[in-house]
């Protein structure tokens, strides 16, 4: 709000007060930069009262990915020019990373888990730290990364090779170094964001497709020590286990935790969405709900203990990953708040969760074309289950690639609209009997992508009310949306396309209010952060990721498309 | 053969006739079994006619399209019919027969072409090749995944038994046993926690494949009184910071500013690079960081199937290992 009056000011032309504008600016830089010494697991906590930053992956513990910033509105996105661009200097694996600026530095990943430190106003780069790759390496996961955590003046992130390093934010040298488990032995890596909560900095990894056994680690921040470890699938002898029918499966069945998980304070609980079971697609030889597969969990920060789950999709059989976003809002209905986790699935549907009981709320379809199942039922139970067959090909819609891809979705507290992208699309599903070999891929299973029965393959943004699904407005898009959406107080929401166009909307009504071709396609999360004052938009451009490298089968144009891997800042005249 | 009967003379003379016998079984089998994989190549390579029209069997094709879509098909490999996944595409392209099957065997490493070799028969690489090299266009290579018989019931590693349900001393080691407790992620003082088999693992500890050659009572010792090591390069390093704080573990490297050690406090283990400035105090004693408490936490069984995990990187102990062998 601040930086709006600023704003509004300066707008006058008055030298006298664009004097003593610069002197408030200044004195709020002054006054973020004496409030820093570090960000602590406290600061993160009330990060929203800091819009100059963008602490965290989603820009604060709800996972809006909202700024309050509104200094570029709905009137004025159309004069946004760049301000500077930062080029990575590799291309292979695009650019996927949400950046984090705090007090005036950004922190940005790029694939091979190369970190750099810039001057969040001019582009100038501080430091680079380059990750030491491994010889004769190989993930099925990819060689990119979402993004860095900044807490405690460390840089944390994980590795391709399946590490999680912690490196001193002032110079990038590295602090501590953990190798989680062998990837060679395990097929699995870390390629999400870290999440600090307190003193501890949270881990999720993926290997959900491979014959593998997945967890989300909890380190000593400040010592990289292992402070907890939640398997996503129980054990002998823990409740669940029985899940898996008594088979060796929940060895090999997969459950990773390859996002970032949200965290709600007031109930020092974490939530996190755990991936789908393995192998994919022949769930034959897991009889049972395969717990705590496709749940979202709820766990105590301080002890990982498990305070409730909800399954949104039991003993899955197309690979409809629960790893998506848990978005945590409170809304008032009947002169009741209620605290609410409003969760995307990969399968079409977004669930809506009390997060103080686990208590199925609703489920709503965000995309056109489901076939997979029939309805969801008022307590959330999955009626007239479409399974893929062995041996027979069977119409599965959407595809296994989602009815969105991973790329989040936004929330703004001002139009309380929840923002989402979807694509319809729709594939054949043969079932393929495979033995579980550890750490290797565990699908069984192929996909022939199709075009949905009701036309062509398309996709499109849209704007939805969080709780009921009522749709308030809908773009539609050739291909799908492969960027974050990142929506403002100014009422602008931002995203990317797949051909290199930043795009900006109107957030109450889908208007296309401006673009910017920055020559790549968009894979990773846009923010908005302010510096003196001055707000900007961060947009980072470049193609690459196990979806992108899927794509020519379906759309062949693609496989012409250029990479990239660069971040563009754009901002709003300077008034001089 | 020759160093074999040599061992086997010395092992006759020093009055073990038991292993020299295991010894003379384990060279017999394992020739025959070469012998016979050789003939069966050598069968079908003999003749580069014959292998060519072998490889334009549509039988043989057929099989080989089976064998590819779950192994090579998989969206993130090669996709439906070698068309579409992650990976290049690999049909219709003109590929040599003896690369492919070079490839598809070795792998080719630092990429995810992995090795298919101890997944694979021979003929059953052929049978992908075919398929591989076939025509996408005639009928012959479908473009949609084909029919698998049935589903294939999972073969699982083989758990050990209860030492109660297997008396006597001699109960023999299960190599694969032994393997998943080394690597079992499950617990975090699981030997490869510290230690590398072969590559695998982590190389804060000696890579234990290199140690096969010791005798079972050895590596057996090893196990369970980890201080009878006296290899100065994994002593355990105590440093107390000046914020107060200790770091117990295996010192990797310094420099002249820092020094990076293994922080073993909790496992998985921590690199920690620390900078010299704020050491207060650094000592270093011959203790070994490695769990002491073996001999309580695994069963007997385990202790068995462990060491016998560890003879096996030794080629001479294909034969395996028994508990009278610890003792």
């Amino acid at each position: 709000m601040i930086d709006s009056k600023k704003y509004q000011l300066a707008r006058t032309g008055s030298v006298a007060l664009a004097f003593i504008v610069a002197l408030t600016a200044l004195e709020v830089y002054a006054r973020a930069q004496d409030g820093n010494g570090e960000l602590t697991g406290e600061r993160l906590v009330n990060a929203r009262k800091e819009p100059q930053n963008w602490a965290t992956y989603f820009g604060a513990y709800d996972a809006w990915r909202y700024s309050s910033l509104d200094q570029i509105r709905a009137d004025n996105v159309k004069n946004l020019v760049p301000v500077w661009v930062f080029q990575t200097g590799k291309v292979e694996g695009g650019l996927n990373a949400t950046p984090i600026v705090v007090d005036g530095i950004m922190y940005l990943i790029a694939s091979e888990n190369r970190v750099f430190a810039l001057n969040a106003e001019t582009g100038e780069r501080l430091w680079t730290y380059n990750y030491k790759v491994p010889r004769d390496f190989f993930s099925p996961y990819g060689k990119f990364n979402r993004g860095v955590a900044v807490g405690y003046g460390l840089v944390f992130f994980g590795t391709m090779d399946n590490h999680v390093v912690a490196l001193d934010a002032k110079t990038g040298k590295e602090v501590w170094n953990v190798e989680v488990e062998d990837v060679k032995k395990c097929g699995c890596n870390i390629n999400g964001a870290p999440f600090i909560v307190k003193d501890k900095v949270i881990v999720g990894g993926t290997g959900g497709d491979s014959a593998h056994r997945g967890y989300i680690n909890a380190f000593n921040a400040k010592t990289g020590r292992l402070a907890w470890r939640f398997y996503t699938i129980p054990g002998p002898g823990e409740p669940g286990h029985e899940s898996w029918g008594g088979t060796e499966m929940w060895k090999y069945g997969g459950g990773s935790t390859w996002l970032t998980g949200s965290y709600d304070p007031a109930q020092n609980l974490i939530f996190w969405g755990i991936g789908n079971p393995s192998s994919d697609f022949n769930n034959s030889v897991r009889p049972g709900d395969n717990l705590y597969t496709n749940c979202i969990v709820a766990l105590d920060a301080d002890t990982g203990k498990l305070k409730w789950y909800y399954q949104e999709i039991p003993h899955d059989a197309w690979d409809f990953d629960s790893a998506y976003e848990s978005v945590l809002i409170d809304v008032t209905r009947g002169g009741k708040t209620e605290k609410l986790l409003v969760h995307p699935n990969k399968s079409g549907f977004v669930w809506v969760l009390d997060r103080v009981t686990g208590k199925f709320i609703n489920a709503w379809p965000y995309v056109d074309t489901i076939t997979w199942v029939k309805s969801i039922d008022k307590e959330g139970k999955l009626i007239g289950r479409n399974e893929p067959e062995i041996g027979k090909p069977n119409l599965i819609c959407p595809n296994w690639g989602g009815g969105r891809s991973w790329n989040h979705s936004a929330y703004s507290p001002r139009t309380g609209l929840l923002y989402n992208d979807g694509i319809e699309w729709c594939a054949n599903v043969t079932v393929l009997p495979q033995e579980p070999r550890e750490g290797r891929p565990f699908v069984a299973g192929n996909v022939n992508v199709k075009p949905p029965p009701d036309g062509q393959i398309r996709a499109h943004l849209d704007a939805f009310d969080p709780v009921s699904g009522q749709k308030k407005w809908t773009v539609p898009f050739k291909y799908p949306i492969l960027s974050s959406l990142l929506v403002t107080g100014g009422d602008v929401l931002f995203t990317g396309d797949v051909e290199g166009r930043f795009l900006a909307f109107d957030a109450k009504s889908g208007k296309q209010l401006w673009s910017f071709n920055t020559g790549s396609g968009h894979r990773g999360g846009p923010i908005s952060y302010s510096v003196k004052g001055r707000q900007y938009i961060a947009a980072p451009s470049g193609l690459g990721s196990i979806f992108v490298s899927g794509m020519p089968a379906t759309w062949p144009e693609a496989a012409g498309w250029p990479g990239g891997s660069a971040l563009f800042v754009f901002a709003l005249p300077e008034r001089r | 053969m020759n160093t074999e009967r040599l061992i086997c003379a010395r092992l006759l003379i020093s009055g073990h006739l038991r292993r020299c016998m295991i010894l003379v079984y384990v060279v017999v089998i394992a020739f025959a079994t070469l012998a016979g994989r050789y003939l069966q190549l050598a069968a079908f390579a003999s003749s580069g006619v014959q292998r060519e029209e072998k490889l334009k069997d549509p039988q043989f094709i057929a099989e080989g399209a089976k064998l590819f879509a779950p192994s090579c098909g998989n969206a993130y490999c090669h996709g439906t019919g070698g068309v579409g996944g992650g990976a290049p595409r690999v049909l219709g392209k003109g590929l040599d027969s003896a690369y492919l099957f070079k490839t598809i065997s070795n792998g080719i490493p630092g990429t995810g072409m992995l090795s298919f070799e101890s997944e694979l028969s021979e003929e059953k690489i052929w049978k992908l090749v075919a398929f591989i090299m076939s025509d996408p266009k005639t009928g012959t290579a479908k473009s949609d995944a084909p029919v698998a018989d049935k589903p294939a019931s999972p073969s699982l590693p083989v758990v050990a038994k209860s030492p109660d349900a297997i008396a006597g001393l001699s109960m023999a080691g299960d190599v694969r046993a032994g393997k998943a407790l080394f690597f079992d992620s499950a617990q975090a003082k699981s030997c490869h926690s510290c230690h590398s088999f072969a590559g695998e693992g982590t190389p804060i500890a000696p890579d234990l494949s290199k140690l096969g050659t010791r005798s079972a009572r050895e590596l057996f010792l090893n196990v369970i009184l980890p201080n009878e090591n006296k290899d100065s390069r994994y002593w355990t390093i105590s440093l107390t910071l000046r914020n107060g704080d200790k770091i117990i573990g295996v010192k990797k490297e310094e420099d002249a500013e820092s020094i990076r050690v293994y922080d073993t406090t909790e496992l998985p283990a921590v690199l920690r690079t620390v900078q010299k400035a704020h050491v207060a105090k650094a000592e270093s004693s011959s203790d070994s960081v490695m769990p002491k408490d073996y001999a309580a936490t695994y069963t007997m069984k385990q202790l068995l199937d462990l060491v016998t995990f560890l003879k096996s990187s030794d080629p001479k102990t294909k034969a395996g290992v028994t508990l009278k062998d610890l003792f």
